[in-house]
């Protein structure tokens, strides 16, 4: 699939984007009782990230940047020094917080799980009707896959309500979906072209005309298995009330394609089948992955649906979510999605990730007081760890291996100035002991996922973090400069190779 | 709520580490390896760069004990005699306990049976001995148990966890004692004998020996790389043990030198044991086992304090102190304007011998710069002590440095005393005596 071009993408990035822009005839559709693609930003703009900065985190960071700048200037060495020291210790809490994690989610099983009999005895007349919104741009190749695939799924057809989320600019698709022949129970909508082009204003929309009881976002190339929804169901009714979201895990199915798609499994494993499941046993904030996140409709229409400026939504919504003391909890059922397997677009898809969730610590650190008030400490504070500072550490490791080279190769000795005792200590520690303990985290991963011959593939995983850390590096800099740009995700790839198999064979 | 295993940890760590404070009279002073890890850990955090060898340089010293000394080394009187070897010791003590509890209810072993096979294993004196010496065993001997514990769980049960921890620990024995590789060795048969036998897929059975071996592969390469790094020599710290076919010394004493495989028994006859029970049923006549075991608990406990005195190491050491207090005072006194050298993990025993005001005639130094020192002290008469290659000495790193400068001395030096275990040289200053001058540069490198 030829990557889009920039030139004559709308989505074209805007420093600022346009005023919300929405019709009165609600986009030709049977208009809902609610309109929900703005509603968030309309009632309060302050949670979106509309704004990348508000007046006073502007002035906190020049404030921060002045006074490091005038600390450099008089006292260069201790302000390094202390800068060092911070970041050495930032690491070691990260560490050690997802050590604890990993310890945690290791011992436990405490995601949702049902046995084949309880899904079994559920009735299809008993079950609610639930949505499934599948937001797609440029991915017609998709769209036959896409269809069988909800069609296979366990669930009474006539209790489905899947909405095809397209694109009015994407005219391919569009005319390509119109001219399938679709089962009854999706139905096509087209959102009109207009900014912000992100995927949560079309979840939104879809979310505003929605039937189900529950609802739930696959992306174009997910593939689920196929009693997930009547695991959510299940998972539902079994919760407590405060449950809104039930988040399956995400894999690849394509894990082998290349050695790339190899390591993005062991790091999707980690994610999804240790820190999330740690994340749940300790109550923590969920920062929610992209898709499979099935919610309680009416719950999520409270909270006003999806941000649609942020580009990762989901973690936004997840700590939403927390905020208002509500739940997310896991559920043991796999969607497979597809790896990207091309280091550009993966590097893209990082970018956005990375700037996704640096919108998202920057939103809800706009009052960091109320923001405590809100989720107690512990709560705040993992957030802090998983939302800030994730992206934190992938932008400072890139200079901790130049600094970390340039000592063993160059032995340059005023660098040793900057690392006393307790900070060359805690250093080491991160170094030699971190670094090995996230390798063999990742080699865990993969084993407890079955992926047993991806676990010595984990064993060359930092080269993989060195691309994590560019594609950091990028979504940081586009914060910048295209902050509302959205780094579209490429799909297809395995289908092109399927497709010249045959052709080579 | 505060769970059991925590209330046991912490009640140990109270109790040990008040003991240790207690019971400081001579037999209970902390051992050598305790005054050596302090000794170093003190080195390392001084920031003397020539100190550092201290923890890669020796095969005798293995170097995570001294890691977890470290941070206690800013408190000088941590540092100064061993006491922070003997808080690690005794936190290590709690943790072995809590863990022993743990393992034993899990094999549903009753309260009460617990708390008396806990008492049991406090009782024994090599328990004790080990915490208020400060010494690594008591440590090494919780990691082997471990080890076994969780490598019988996962048989059981296949569970990631128990073999992720098996494999960590076994990593930490391996830092603990070095000999430990030899268990990891058949832990590694134990497992790869098992996944034979259930004829699991090649790829399963590469992957679970990739995540059973690759701590223990790690923290080996580690090592490795920290004596490259830091002496310009991968295998700096396994001289000793290629140079001990040359001095006769024999696999067995290899392996059971400053290892205490001993220690592991009880509290490891202690966890099988408990394991055993569970593959009874009810029927069989548990009570007579049960009674039968904490009997032979009880015997081993009983003999272990009857044999606690006679504890060799703990003799010899106390006599190497009395030996190393003569030398400290006949240097004092005859050697009061001149500069003595002790050098290496022993040095470290011997000055802490040395009270305050005689402290300035000793130069005490992990690696052997002698030119340095001569040029550092003009006209000062400069002598060596060399302790005995042989037992601990053995391992040191002037008698691996310079072989047989205990029986013949070197070029450069000249006998002037001797003691059963130690040896006074001067060093030959070298004025015009260009090919000594070379000798004493470069034969401390």
């Amino acid at each position: 699939m030829p990557p889009p071009d920039d030139k004559q993408d709308p989505a074209k990035p805007q420093a600022q984007p346009a005023e919300p822009e929405h019709d009165a005839e609600f986009f030709g559709y049977e208009k809902p009782a609610v309109d929900y693609t703005f509603k968030i930003f309309e009632e309060t703009p302050g949670d979106t990230a509309y704004m990348v900065l508000t007046r006073m985190q502007r002035l906190v960071i020049f404030a921060l940047l002045g006074g490091f700048a005038a600390w450099l200037y008089f006292d260069w060495q201790f302000c390094l020094t202390v800068v060092n020291g911070i970041f050495t210790t930032f690491y070691l809490v990260v560490c050690v917080y997802k050590f604890y994690l990993i310890h945690v989610s290791l011992g436990t099983q405490k995601e949702l799980q049902f046995t084949p009999d309880q899904i079994a005895a559920l009735k299809d007349e008993d079950l609610p009707p639930y949505t499934i919104l599948v937001p797609l741009y440029r991915e017609k190749e998709t769209l036959k896959r896409l269809v069988g695939g909800l069609e296979a799924l366990d669930y009474p057809k006539d209790k489905l309500d899947v909405l095809l989320l397209l694109e009015e600019d994407d005219e391919d698709t569009v005319a390509a979906a119109r001219a399938m022949d679709m089962p009854s129970f999706i139905r096509i909508i087209v959102t009109p072209d207009a900014q912000p082009k992100t995927k949560p204003k079309a979840c939104n929309l879809g979310l505003s005309l929605a039937r189900g009881k529950y609802l739930v976002i696959y992306d174009a190339e997910d593939k689920p298995e196929r009693d997930q929804l009547k695991k959510a169901v299940l998972g539902f009714q079994r919760s407590a009330p405060d449950v809104v979201c039930l988040q399956a895990k995400l894999n690849f199915y394509n894990q082998k394609q290349n050695l790339l798609t190899r390591w993005f499994t062991t790091d999707y494993s980690m994610w999804f089948d240790l820190f999330l499941p740690g994340l749940d046993h300790t109550d923590a904030p969920i920062p929610l992955g992209g898709t499979s996140n099935h919610f309680d409709v009416a719950k999520l229409k409270d909270l006003r649906g999806w941000d649609p400026f942020n580009v990762t939504e989901d973690a936004d919504l997840g700590m939403r979510i927390a905020k208002r003391r509500l739940t997310t909890k896991t559920i043991d059922s796999t969607t497979w999605e597809e790896a990207c397997s091309v280091v550009g677009f993966w590097v893209r898809q990082r970018s956005r990730w990375t700037k996704g969730y640096l919108q998202t610590w920057l939103v809800h650190m706009r009052w960091p007081l109320r923001l405590i008030r809100e989720l107690g400490f512990a709560k705040w504070f993992s957030f802090q760890l998983m939302v800030g500072g994730t992206p934190f550490s992938l932008l400072i490791t890139p200079l901790y291996w130049l600094l970390t080279v340039i000592w063993f190769v160059f032995r340059y000795e005023p660098l040793s100035e900057l690392f006393p005792f307790p900070i060359i200590l805690g250093a080491l520690v991160c170094l030699f002991v971190g670094n090995f303990t996230f390798i063999y985290a990742c080699m865990l991963a993969a084993y407890r996922r079955g992926y047993y011959d991806l676990v010595k593939f984990a064993l060359i995983v930092p080269a993989y973090w060195f691309l994590m850390s560019i594609g950091a590096w990028k979504g940081f800099i586009q914060l910048i400069t295209k902050p509302f740009y959205w780094e579209k995700t490429q799909h297809g790839f395995d289908l092109a190779e399927e497709q010249q198999q045959p052709e080579s064979a | 709520m505060i769970s059991e295993n925590r209330v046991i940890f912490l009640l140990v760590a109270v109790l040990s580490i008040g003991w240790v404070f207690v019971a400081d009279y001579p037999p209970r002073a902390p051992s050598r390896e305790a005054i050596v890890r302090c000794g170093t850990g003190a080195t390392l955090i001084s920031g003397y760069t020539r100190g550092r060898q201290g923890l890669v340089g020796s095969l005798r010293w293995a170097p995570f004990p001294t890691l977890l000394v470290l941070p206690m080394m800013g408190v000088r009187e941590l540092s100064q005699d061993g006491t922070a070897a003997c808080i690690v010791a005794g936190l290590a003590a709690a943790l072995f306990a809590a863990f022993l509890n743990a393992w034993l209810a899990s094999c549903r072993v009753g309260r009460g049976w617990r708390y008396l096979a806990l008492v049991l294993l406090a009782a024994n004196p090599m328990f004790e001995r080990s915490i208020v010496r400060g010494e690594s065993a008591i440590l090494f001997a919780f990691l082997i148990v471990a080890c076994c514990c969780f490598l019988i769980h996962w048989l059981q049960t296949l569970e990631l966890r128990s073999l992720a921890y098996l494999s960590i620990l076994c990593a930490f024995a391996v830092l603990t004692r070095y000999q430990a590789i030899v268990f990891v060795t058949l832990v590694f048969l134990i497992v790869l004998i098992y996944l034979l036998a259930e004829r699991e897929k090649e790829a399963h059975t590469e992957g679970t020996l990739l995540v059973l071996l690759s701590p223990t592969v790690y923290a080996v390469c580690l090592w490795f790389a920290a004596n490259w790094l830091i002496m310009g020599d991968a295998t700096f710290f396994l001289r000793g043990l290629m140079l001990a076919p040359e001095r006769g010394i024999g696999l067995r004493d290899l392996l059971t030198d400053g290892c205490e495989w001993s220690y592991c028994l009880l509290p490891l006859f202690i966890a099988v044991l408990a394991w055993v029970f569970t593959q009874f049923k009810a029927s069989v006549a548990l009570a007579t086992v049960r009674g039968a075991a904490i009997a032979g608990l009880a015997l081993l406990a009983l003999l272990a304090e009857v044999r606690a005195p006679e504890a060799p190491a703990v003799r010899e050491e106390q006599a190497a102190r009395q030996e190393q207090q003569a030398i400290v005072a006949e240097v004092a006194k005859r050697y009061k304007d001149d500069k003595v050298v002790v050098s290496g993990y022993l040095g470290y025993e011997l000055r802490r011998q040395a009270p305050r005001t005689w402290a300035f005639v000793f130069i005490h130094t992990m690696s052997l710069h002698l030119d340095e020192i001569l040029r550092d002290h003009p006209g000062q008469k400069i002598f060596v002590l060399v302790p005995k290659d042989e037992g601990d000495g053995w391992w040191e790193d002037m008698n691996l440095k310079y072989p047989g400068i205990y029986d013949n001395g070197a070029a450069f030096t000249i006998f002037e005393r001797a003691w059963p275990h130690w040896r006074l040289f001067g060093v030959v200053r070298t004025d015009g005596r260009r090919g000594l001058a070379q000798e004493i540069a470069t034969a401390g490198r």
